[in-house]
């Protein structure tokens, strides 16, 4: 048992060197490796059990930042990373088309391919990994994510237009040689969720994270002739090691493979006899498998780590074949991500970080598709290999002024390898004038090159012909500034009552626009070129503990989202909600034994595509009288019993039974059945659930390390 | 109609939860009063000195020992390095739970240390 307690101090220093990868010293996302020596300010802090919130706004960041932490992870099915966004206002999640699953979140009322997606602060769901990417991270291998909004740090990057969202996965050093985690759900998905976090000594730990996931049954509740979800089967496998040396160096690497299968649509559908004729079924077919190795290593150059260097290294294979209908996407994506930096703590007030990176992706895409266009079928495609790639360096300068201001100044000089040089300045700034007030105000730019199909998936579930740059890697361009002020008020259970705003704008100079207006049977992809896009978002958050362990989180959020369309001028951003309301609320008992959960959110509304305009629903009423969609509430409920290594949990998600009407939009058979093979069908116009009531049931197994 | 009717479920339920909730929170407030009510020697208390290094420790500790037979309180400190238990004496002892604790990997030595708080 000494041996045991004698490791202990060496596991917890990695333990927080691990945690401190996130957050610097400073607050912000500035460490890449975990290179930390002493983190005093963890063993100084008061630290009494109690209640983990579950989502909470991180109070000593400089940029405004929400915290999804394990026990937010827990108050919901959070089978996968989409899901776990769902008692979020900052954040909507929905899914891409009624066929493929693919789930896409928004931050700031724009797209989630403008949110740069970290997984322990290295890039990941880029290009082909996007679509489905957030259904590829399993809630229950996660510790926690922090969602970053506006222009956060230049470190890794600026594909961040909006914000960051950082994943953490459980740890090598958790002291939990074996979890486990089963869960069915009453449309017949069933998880099973494995991690084993081994510590092999002082030095070496290593965990491994096991995922299954699939469907026994697809259903068609809406009687429309397409199943609801896909047939999925998914597999993914992780293992991720740490070498923790006595003189400080660190190493860290690990390797992830997955495989996942989806078919959607109309049951029977065979891409490879399938043609444009009224008899075949028309259906997706996917088959995504991607492999991602990477290495970090950190090296601290004095004894008490105030300089240091670091490099990180990572390479993902992405590998999607995809069919819808007559048309087939083929395609493979090799990226590679390297960061090399240098950090110097010169005193308490100054720190500076240096360093060159680069980012590179090859994609050898084949794209055909036929469909109906006008009096007969048309066939378009292409088939291309395309290099993109960026590489430059960077400088962050972090100034402190005792507790009470932080401002953080980053530059990044990048050569993208078909634009040319770009200069992305970025600034952030925390003034706390008391202890219960923060002010936050940031600023900077984005650019990433866009992938225009597979960006927006969507696309391939209608019956559209495609015209314009769909082939094309626009570098999209965009500026966003914000800012916040959170108020902590001296009454509740706990330190963490709050009340905060936010207010942020995101405008582009440059970005692709796919326009599902410009023509007839026709979506459009141009540049916007001079044109006006933007998104203005308030948000407003209220946290208490009223008594002890009953939390309440209330947010809202307003969006006010606008795009100038050819043809058009400047119109309401379709498809974009203008609100979302979240109230949650959380009971434990003493011991947190029993844990309750609930909660109601409330959608606003958003103006629909023009074509969408007529549609009605069975008694021959316009579904979009006013060319917006209504209002609509969802309800979550979770009760969580937990005894010894053992959580038994049941849920309930989609309460309200609220459904999207005419999911699949297009001219209908005798069967009133909508006919796939026209170019007026479309399964590509969602903005509400798709399905009604869905319970769960899972438990969790935890087995602790003993002495 | 439906809608309407869906949306008003929701606003009533979202009004209604929080006074159940607060309504449970009573409930156990009443019984931790009816609980103090009974005679003083039916719960004992007692704190350990300890080693604790990270709020992993912390969270070791809590996870385990809250679920130790006989325990009906917590509260784990970082900064005091100290583990208070509140217990029911005829179902565990002093004894017990100090090897509990060791055998998470932790020292654990009787002190008359005074919790900081309450879990």
């Amino acid at each position: 048992m000494k041996k045991t307690i004698a490791l202990l101090p060496a596991l917890c220093l990695a333990a927080i060197s691990a945690g401190a990868q996130v957050v610097g010293s400073d607050g912000h996302t500035i460490d890449t490796t975990g290179i930390y020596g002493d983190r005093s300010d963890s063993l100084e802090a008061t630290v009494f059990v109690a209640r983990q919130a579950g989502n909470y706004l991180a109070k000593g960041k400089p940029i405004r930042t929400e915290v999804i932490s394990a026990a937010g992870l827990c108050k919901m099915a959070c089978c996968n990373l989409a899901e776990s966004f769902e008692n979020s206002a900052s954040v909507t999640v929905g899914y891409s088309d009624a066929v493929t699953g693919a789930r896409q979140i928004r931050l700031l009322g724009l797209s989630g391919t403008y949110t740069q997606m970290l997984d322990e602060n290295r890039p990941v769901m880029r290009g082909l990994a996007a679509p489905f990417g957030l259904s590829y991270v399993p809630g229950q291998w996660l510790e926690s994510i922090q969602i970053a909004k506006g222009a956060s740090s230049v470190i890794n990057g600026v594909e961040s237009m909006t914000g960051q969202i950082n994943l953490e996965h459980r740890k090598p050093t958790d002291e939990k040689p074996f979890f486990l985690n089963a869960s069915v759900m009453s449309d017949t998905k069933m998880d099973l969720n494995l991690a084993s976090s081994l510590q092999m000594g002082p030095n070496w730990s290593t965990v491994i994270l096991g995922h299954v996931s699939g469907n026994v049954k697809s259903f068609d509740h809406n009687h429309d002739g397409f199943m609801d979800d896909p047939e999925m089967l998914q597999f993914n496998l992780a293992n991720r090691w740490l070498y923790y040396a006595d003189n400080g160096v660190q190493v860290r690497f690990g390797i992830r493979a997955l495989q996942d299968t989806r078919k959607g649509g109309q049951e029977g559908y065979n891409h490879d006899t399938y043609a444009l004729r009224d008899a075949d079924p028309w259906g997706s077919d996917i088959l995504n498998r991607s492999l991602n190795g990477y290495l970090k290593v950190g090296v601290p150059l004095n004894e008490d780590n105030s300089q240091n260097i670091a490099l990180v290294a990572d390479y993902a294979l992405n590998d999607m074949d995809s069919w819808f209908g007559a048309t087939s996407y083929l395609g493979q994506q090799h990226s590679a991500f390297l960061n090399l930096l240098y950090q110097n703590e010169i005193n308490e007030s100054h720190k500076f970080t240096v360093g060159a990176s680069g980012m590179f992706d090859h994609y050898d895409e084949f794209f055909e598709r036929s469909v109906w266009y006008g009096l007969g079928p048309v066939t378009d495609g292409y088939d291309e290999i395309t290099n993109l790639g960026n590489a430059g360096i960077f400088g962050e300068y972090t100034f402190h002024y005792g507790d009470k201001v932080t401002a953080i100044a980053g530059v990044r000089g990048d050569w993208y390898n078909k634009d040319g040089f770009k200069f992305s300045p970025r600034l952030n700034l925390k003034y706390s004038p008391i202890d219960e007030i923060v002010i936050r105000a940031n600023g900077g730019r984005g650019l990433r090159y866009a992938t225009p199909l597979v960006d927006n998936i969507g696309v391939f579930s209608t019956g559209k012909r495609f015209e314009g740059l769909y082939g094309d890697h626009t570098l999209e361009d965009a500026w966003t500034f914000g800012g916040n002020i959170t108020y902590y008020f001296p009454f509740g259970s706990s330190s963490n009552t709050y009340l905060s705003f936010d207010y942020f704008r995101t405008q582009f100079v440059q970005q692709l626009v796919v326009d599902y207006e410009y023509g007839d049977n026709l979506i459009s992809f141009y540049n916007l070129d001079g044109n006006r896009s933007y998104s203005d978002n308030y948000q407003l958050d209220f946290s208490i503990e009223p008594v002890e362990r009953f939390t309440v989180t209330a947010t809202f959020r307003y969006t006010d989202a606008k795009i100038e369309l050819k043809g058009q001028g400047l119109v309401d951003k379709p498809m974009t909600s203008n609100f979302k309301g979240v109230l949650n609320l959380q009971y434990a008992t003493r011991l947190n034994k029993w844990i309750f959960d609930f909660t109601a959110s409330v959608n606003g509304s958003s103006r629909v595509y023009d074509f969408m305009l007529d549609e009605k629903d069975e008694d021959g009423n316009l579904l979009y009288p006013k060319g917006r969609t209504p209002v609509y509430p969802l309800l979550y409920l979770q009760v969580t019993r937990r005894f010894k290594n053992v959580d038994v949990y049941i849920g309930g998600e989609n309460l309200t039974n609220f459904r999207q009407k005419n999911v699949i939009i297009g001219p209908k058979g005798d069967d009133g059945i909508v006919n796939p093979w026209t170019s007026s069908f479309d399964a590509s116009a969602i903005w509400g659930p798709l399905m009604g009531i869905k319970v769960y049931a899972g438990v969790r197994f935890t087995l602790w390390k003993k002495a | 109609m439906n809608r309407l009717v869906v949306i008003a479920l929701a606003a009533v339920a979202a009004i209604a939860l929080p006074s159940s909730f607060a309504a449970a929170s009573e409930v156990t407030a009443s019984e931790i009063s009816a609980m103090s009510k009974k005679p003083k020697a039916a719960l004992a208390e007692v704190t350990f000195a300890t080693h604790l290094h990270c709020e992993d420790c912390v969270k070791k500790i809590q996870e385990n020992v809250a679920f130790e037979k006989g325990v009906k309180d917590l509260s784990v400190s970082l900064e005091k390095q100290t583990v208070w238990i509140k217990y029911d004496p005829s179902k565990t002892d002093e004894a017990k739970l100090e090897a509990a604790i060791e055998e998470l990997g932790y020292e654990a030595e009787k002190t008359a240390e005074e919790p900081g708080q309450d879990a």
